[in-house]
């Protein structure tokens, strides 16, 4: 991996506060940066800036990917299997209950729309919803026994993400980033690749670095076209033309760093504009997916129109970790109310249509990072904000094929890097419709995400408005039994 | 306080041997006792241990978290958080749960051992006895107090002040014994004859189809339990005074808690006499010089008078000067001319602008709801936002600011009032200082009590940390862990609040139609009407043509459509029997409920064939589908013309609080002790009640607002004028005296300075609380006037700049930094005031300001709906208000470089600049240098930056003309204004425009 090798060659110079001498005001140095970055010399790790700096436990995983389904997929269709839900297919809940669901309607308990097998040397029960991720079960830490505090869309993806219902809180990958930086200083730390079909509800809020430092929000990266913003300049300039700018710029910043002495805003922004510079050069290299071979592009779909566009964020999300980049966020389903995971009214067509757009993609990401030995210390995570009930979301009485929305329980699943492969944790009852062991709320599935990490996540905080705030708010454990 | 330990009480109503016999209950599970041991008892065994270990912080007059140990009845009162030991069940009770994991006591050495944890389980398992009872109290075990909460939890949505539903009034017990149209709700010592009790038991209330309707939950059966033990009990009502501030000091405040800095009031200083008094210009640089000459430093070398004058116009107006003000300056040779310039400065408009922003930060200014994806806009913020710029730039005193923002409501009797003046219009638009946090109680499930509670909390978080310094949301939950606050000064300041933000008597943000989701059960809103007669005759003017074309229109509309429906029904008719047209038209003419057998009959058959709505009309009759088409689409236009009707987003006191109880742990419903209004007790000398009285003889208004704020703005307050000068300071500085701006208290940051802050904050006072006599002391200091060159020795002596040895380089905020690149290029729209201009989101997630005709208005004026925030504030680090900012971060990173460099807004305002540059400085290429330099950095270039300008000048203009002009492009401009431009847009990306010397 090109990460954190020293420059050795005698004109290079030695170190970074040497390049700053020679080339100190930023953009004069930007030919030379552009030439040592493709020479991977300037590649440095940029360390996070928490108070109380990670690893506070042995780390098992250096950097993360996250796989987000938007909309709720239904556990009971995909990775918790329910027999007795065979058993009961066209009858109504036992004991007459009526619980409380979104939109009211408790129609009859509908078995899984997919039929479900035994996988691998585990023997980890997943449905025929996934084929591919099937054969790659083996990888996978299930937890069947997940609990949401709310089953209302938005809040319920702010949570997953935040830990909060409210949005504006620091997610996930934000706290990764203030906590360990990232391992390159050409990326951002934190990149997400939206689905091509939209961006989810409430766009750049479900990335957002609240109150933590700026540099720590989720970059999005678009599917097509320039995939940051502002990374090219919106109005060409030809070689010669930038040249003369730079030159004349670089005169009056060098004027004024004489006249001012070191001062720390001055060295930020000269990073700054460093890092822009390293960035326009970095980023097209690292999302171009045609260096690629063709066997690589086909083992996550690129050659099949149905996962093509997923299957490249998978592959751009592949070779964005090996650069250095420390989480990187997939989402699956665009904005509520367009294309999601959310199976009101049908869930074999909805849920159908969106698993063959992902499932062959993230099992070739799973493959493919096992083949590099980068699953070692790679954390990959595949979740959801609820899951859906498991019976018809029908008039009482009638069995229709849509689900509601279950906060009660669903199943995500973790694979790589310090997991215990192939198991399953926790339990719901027979019908897959409430928690009956182990459960796991939001806290305790980020406690866990940070331990895998390094991260104690009562010691990754950041004082805010008076707070020492913590992603897992006043709660949260780890889940020692999931850990290899 | 009474003692309200409701699990407690409820055991009282069970089996006697359940809780108190001494034997494990039947089935108890785990805690089944080893048959030999034998059981501790308190007075031999526990009691002891708690004197060893616990009594230091929880006995006798110290009562950490309100909780007393060393009585029995302290232990079964439990403290703050509600019981401690549940009898009978160790791994419920808190006091267990707290020795079993090591937290309390909380020192190491004091730590229980293991057989002395194991004693204190067996005896909570055995039934937590306390020795026999000693009555002391004769108040009942269930009083209102524990019936009351839960009525207002579940009931009074319905059954209250502004419903009072099939006329019951459940908030007292008179209302419940009046009963309403079917009876008395409540028959004394009978509670199962009781229809309040029957219908909560049967499940008939609160009516499980207008749960979520009223954001109300069912209730529990262990309420029902209360209600049915309370009502058997005769209903009866202990006079309880609520727990107010008194006489007699808080036993959890001590005066040595009242001695810490912050919470004295500023000590009269005197100036200290230094050692360069030649540097000294104002009393502050002797603080200052003082403090550096202790560490050997001193005072940097004056600024240059072009760095000077640029420092004071950004930090004043957050603009750079105009090229006029910085010639007529470097001319001026008076002694006064830099004051005269600051006072000029503060005399601009642009001043609020700038100011008046840092003050919305602290309100947490948003033209939105939040919260919820929806993002609800609030059409009428904007009115806030002007008063606040307009208070700036009038300076209004601080203590009035004040006073109108928290109590403005109760200042004048709006309601009243013959006319509306501007003093009253200004009062009611201040409160919406108390209506800015964010909301989305406007949707049904996002409208429960744990929701409203968060409001006003978050409300509380505002004023707390804007106003008082202090992090009061700490002691919501339980005693504040660092400071003097115990749980209860929360809640009296909840009442203090309450006339106005009652979780139980609750007015929903507005949802206009067409905003959002229309809700059947929004109820009054927040919105007054209260405008100057002026203003509403102005949109009354405006509006009222408007409103009569869309009336016009519709109705023609309307006339067009009857008579082409009725034609169409009368073939259809036709298409009938001939005996049946006759009844059929009766039937239509008769409203449905009114109509006969027959009648109905007729309708069951034939309606739907005879009634052709809006819709089916237009799919019959093109002619009319095409006249509605364009009709409506004149009417949308017209709407879309149309001013809301002013109104003010406000905050008033409604005259009828609900009860204010203390929520153990910040649950609200786990209610405590019942208190009433006041003020955190260490902020006083704890012996003195906190008054209240009506606003004005006969006012519905309870006062209790008024009473805060006037307590807030004496004086000799501890905390008020040391905030708000300390923020002044920060602004100028970079850094307050006090670096924690938003906590005064002692995990906060001591200040660098003290007595120059007391000094300071005794001038605010004496000054009148004149924000700008405070600018003007500040920035005619030799302090603020000395250069930002930094030497190695101050960076080794004073590294962080803590003792002023020199000024800070600062970043221009988001806002400056747009501004004023608006202004250098000519694009500065400065029509101030009125609603937000809008703002353009892509699909790609940038947002910009839409624009007015003459370029762009200052970001103060743009919308800021906390979803769509303009792309360059975000880069620039606006931080979400949640619910309000404190202090901005100002990093510095690579998006910003990006933007800077490649944006197209950047690019675009280059090209204006340059075209400005064109018009303003002709064609030579040095008069073009000599004047980017003027307008774009402040000051006139010396020879070399000219020269290296010229040249690069030609250089560019060279490379330009050397290039093809590109192919089918409209790109006319001569190569020297290419060159210009991008000259220009490297100026705009340099080092010294970023920065303020």
């Amino acid at each position: 991996m090109p990460v954190t090798r020293p420059a050795r060659d005698a004109d290079v110079p030695h170190s970074r506060r040497d390049f700053l001498a020679r080339f100190g005001t930023g953009l004069g140095g930007v030919a030379l940066a552009s030439l040592l970055t493709r020479e991977g010399k300037l590649a440095a790790a940029v360390p996070g800036e928490a108070d109380d700096p990670p690893p506070h436990v042995p780390p098992r995983a250096v950097r993360a990917v996250q796989i987000f389904l938007q909309g709720g997929l239904s556990q009971v269709d995909s990775f918790d299997y329910k027999p007795e839900l065979e058993r009961y297919h066209g009858k109504a809940l036992p004991g007459g209950e009526k619980p409380d669901v979104f939109f009211g309607s408790v129609g009859l308990l509908h078995q899984s729309h997919w039929p479900f097998r035994r996988r691998g040397q585990g023997g980890l029960w997943v449905s025929e919803l996934f084929p591919n991720l099937a054969e790659v079960a083996d990888e996978l830490t299930v937890i069947r026994s997940m609990v949401s505090s709310t089953g209302n869309h938005a809040p319920g993806t702010y949570e997953a993400n935040s830990g909060f219902r409210v949005m504006g809180f620091p997610v996930l990958g934000s706290w990764l980033s203030y906590g360990l930086g990232c391992e390159s200083d050409s990326l951002p730390t934190f990149v997400v690749l939206s689905d091509s079909r939209g961006l989810p509800t409430g766009g750049a809020v479900n990335w957002t670095n609240g109150f933590l430092p700026a540099r720590h929000q989720g970059v999005l990266f678009q599917s097509q076209g320039v995939p940051v913003p502002d990374l090219q300049p919106a109005r060409p300039l030809d070689e010669a033309a930038r040249r003369a700018r730079y030159e004349f710029l670089d005169g009056l910043n060098r004027r004024h760093l004489a006249a001012h002495g070191t001062s720390d805003p001055l060295r930020a922004r000269i990073h700054s504009y460093e890092l822009a510079a390293r960035m326009q050069l970095a980023v097209p290299e690292a999302t171009d997916l045609g260096q690629e071979p063709g066997e690589t592009r086909s083992l996550y779909g690129l050659d099949r129109p149905e996962c093509a566009e997923f299957g490249r964020s998978c592959l751009m999300a592949r070779r964005l970790l090996e650069r250095g980049v420390r989480f990187v966020q997939l989402w699956s389903g665009g904005a509520l109310g367009g294309p999601t995971w959310d199976a009101h009214a049908d869930v074999p067509g909805n849920h159908a249509r969106e698993a063959v757009r992902i499932d062959r993609p993230v099992a070739g990401l799973l493959r493919d990072l096992r083949r590099r030995g980068l699953l070692d210390d790679t954390l990959v995570i595949f979740n959801t904000e609820f899951g859906r009930t498991p019976f018809a979301q029908s008039q009482p009485g009638t069995l229709g094929t849509g689900r509601d929305h279950n906060q009660t329980a669903f199943a995500v699943w973790l694979a790589g890097a310090g997991l215990r492969p192939g198991f399953a944790y926790g339990a719901t009852d027979d019908l897959g419709h409430r928690v009956v062991q182990d459960p796991v709320d939001v806290h305790d599935f980020h406690a866990t995400i940070l331990h895998l990490m390094g991260i104690d996540h009562e010691r990754l905080t950041y004082y805010h408005n008076g707070i020492r705030r913590r992603l897992t708010n006043v709660s949260g454990r780890v889940l020692q039994r999931l850990l290899a | 306080m009474p003692g309200r330990c409701l699990p407690i009480l409820l055991l009282l109503f069970a089996p006697p041997t359940a809780a108190w016999g001494g034997d494990a209950p039947a089935g108890a599970g785990p805690q089944g006792e080893r048959p030999a041991a034998r059981v501790p008892t308190f007075q031999r065994e526990i009691r002891p241990l708690f004197e060893a270990k616990c009594l230091r912080c929880h006995g006798g007059r110290a009562r950490k978290a309100d909780l007393d140990l060393s009585t029995p009845a302290g232990v079964q009162k439990g403290g703050e958080s509600g019981p401690v030991v549940v009898p009978g069940n160790p791994a419920e009770s808190p006091l267990y749960e707290k020795v079993h994991d090591g937290d309390m006591p909380p020192g190491k050495n004091d730590r229980l051992s293991e057989a002395q944890v194991e004693s204190i389980r067996r005896w909570i398992a055995a039934g937590a006895e306390t020795g026999p009872a000693v009555a002391t109290t004769t108040d009942p075990a269930v009083s209102q107090h524990d019936a009351f909460p839960i009525l207002l939890r579940h009931c009074t949505a319905c059954h209250g002040s502004r419903q009072a539903q099939g006329g019951l009034d459940l908030r007292t017990k008179a209302g419940m014994l009046r009963g309403g149209k079917s009876g008395p709700a409540v028959i004394p010592g009978r509670p199962e004859a009781s229809p309040l009790l029957q219908k909560i038991r049967q499940g008939q209330m609160p009516p499980p189809d207008r749960l979520v309707e009223a954001s109300v939950k069912p209730v529990e059966k262990a309420e029902a339990d209360v209600l049915a033990a309370w009502i058997a009990g005769g209903a009866a009502e202990v006079a309880t005074e609520p727990d107010a501030p008194g006489t007699t000091p808080d036993p959890l405040v001590s005066d040595s808690d009242r001695n810490f800095w912050s919470f004295r009031p500023p000590a009269a200083v005197t100036i200290p006499a230094v050692r360069h008094p030649e540097r000294v210009r104002n009393p502050i640089d002797a603080f200052v010089l003082e403090k550096l000459g202790a560490k050997g430093l001193t005072l940097a070398p004056e600024a240059g008078r072009a760095a000077l004058l640029r420092r004071a116009s950004v930090d004043l107006t957050g603009l750079s000067p105009e090229p006029a003000e910085v010639q007529a300056f470097l001319r001026d040779d008076a002694p006064d001319a830099y004051e005269r310039a600051v006072d000029r400065l503060l005399a601009s408009p642009r001043y609020g602008e700038r100011w008046g922003r840092f003050w919305l930060d602290l309100a947490g200014y948003a033209d939105s709801e939040g919260k919820r994806e929806q993002d609800l806009p609030r059409p009428h913020a904007w009115r806030y936002r002007d008063y606040v710029i307009r208070s700036f730039n009038g300076d209004k005193p601080y203590d009035r600011f004040l006073l109108e923002q928290l109590a403005g409501d109760e200042l004048a009797d709006h309601a009243g009032a013959p006319d509306v003046t501007e003093e009253i219009y200004d009062n009611l638009v201040a409160t919406g200082f108390l209506r800015m946090a964010p909301d989305a109680t406007w949707a049904n499930i996002t409208g429960y009590l744990a929701d409203r509670v968060e409001v006003i909390a978050d409300e509380i978080d505002v004023f707390g940390s804007a106003v008082l310094g202090l992090t009061l949301k700490c002691a919501r939950c339980h005693s504040h862990k660092y400071d003097p606050i115990p749980q209860r000064d929360y809640y009296r300041l909840l009442d203090v609040f309450k006339g106005a933000y009652d979780e139980h008597d609750w007015l929903k943000p507005d949802v206009r139609p067409g905003l959002g989701p229309v809700s059947s059960d929004v109820l009054g809103g927040r919105l007054l009407p209260y405008v100057p007669a002026a203003e509403r005759r102005r949109w009354e003017a405006e509006d009222a043509p408007l409103r009569r074309e869309v009336e016009a229109v519709r109705s023609e509309l309307d006339r067009e459509a009857q008579a082409r429906t009725a034609r169409l029904v009368e073939e259809r008719l036709n298409g009938l029997p001939e005996v049946l047209r006759g009844d059929l038209k009766a039937m239509l003419a008769t409203p449905p409920e009114k109509r006969d057998a027959v009648q109905r009959y007729l309708a069951d058959r034939f309606e739907s064939q005879l009634r052709i709505d809006r819709d089916a009309l237009k799919a019959l009759d093109p002619v009319f589908r095409r006249l509605a088409e364009v009709k409506e689409k004149r009417i949308k236009t017209l709407e879309r013309r149309r001013r809301p009707e002013p109104q003010i987003q406000a905050l008033w006191d409604r005259g009828q609080p609900s009860p204010t109880y203390i929520y153990r742990r910040g649950d609200p419903s786990n209610p405590g002790g019942l208190v009433g209004p006041g003020v955190p007790s260490v902020l006083t000398d704890g012996k003195t009640p906190f008054e209240v009285r009506p606003p004005w003889p006969g006012a519905k208004s309870t006062g209790r607002r008024l009473a805060l704020a006037r307590w807030l703005t004496r004086p000799g307050h501890p905390l008020t004028a040391r905030v708000a000068v300390n923020r002044v300071w920060k602004h100028h500085f970079g850094t307050g005296i006090v670096k924690s701006l938003g906590n005064f208290g002692r995990a906060g940051t001591p200040p660098s300075h003290p007595e120059l802050l007391d000094w300071l904050a005794g001038e605010f006072v004496r000054r009148g609380w004149s924000l700008k006599a405070m600018h003007r002391l500040i920035m005619t200091s030799a302090t603020y006037r000395q250069s930002s060159q930094v030497t190695p020795e101050r960076q080794r002596a004073d590294p962080d700049n803590t003792w002023l040895s020199r000024m800070p380089l600062t970043r221009l905020d988001a806002e400056s930094l747009y501004d004023t690149m608006l202004l250098v290029a000519g694009r500065l729209d400065e029509t101030p005031y009125g609603p937000a201009d809008p703002v353009e989101a892509r699909s790609d997630g940038l947002v910009t300001p839409t624009g007015t005709p003459r370029g762009w208005r200052r970001l103060v004026y743009v919308r800021h709906a906390r979803k769509t925030i303009p792309t360059h504030l975000e880069t620039f680090d606006y931080p979400p208000m949640n619910p309000n900012c404190l202090e901005r971060r100002d990093s510095i990173v690579a998006p910003q470089a990006l933007a800077l460099m490649n944006s197209g807004m950047v690019h675009r305002l280059a090209g204006d600049f340059a075209r400005r540059l064109a018009r303003e400085a002709g064609s030579s290429p040095a008069e073009q240098v000599e004047r980017v330099y003027l307008v774009a950095l402040s000051r006139p270039p010396d020879d070399e930056e000219l020269r290296v300008g010229t040249h690069a000048l030609a250089r560019l203009t060279g490379l330009w003309a050397g290039q093809q002009p590109a192919p089918a492009t409209e790109d006319a401009e001569p190569a020297s204004l290419k060159a210009l431009t991008t000259y220009c847009h490297a100026i705009l990306n340099s080092a010294e425009f970023l920065f303020v010397d």
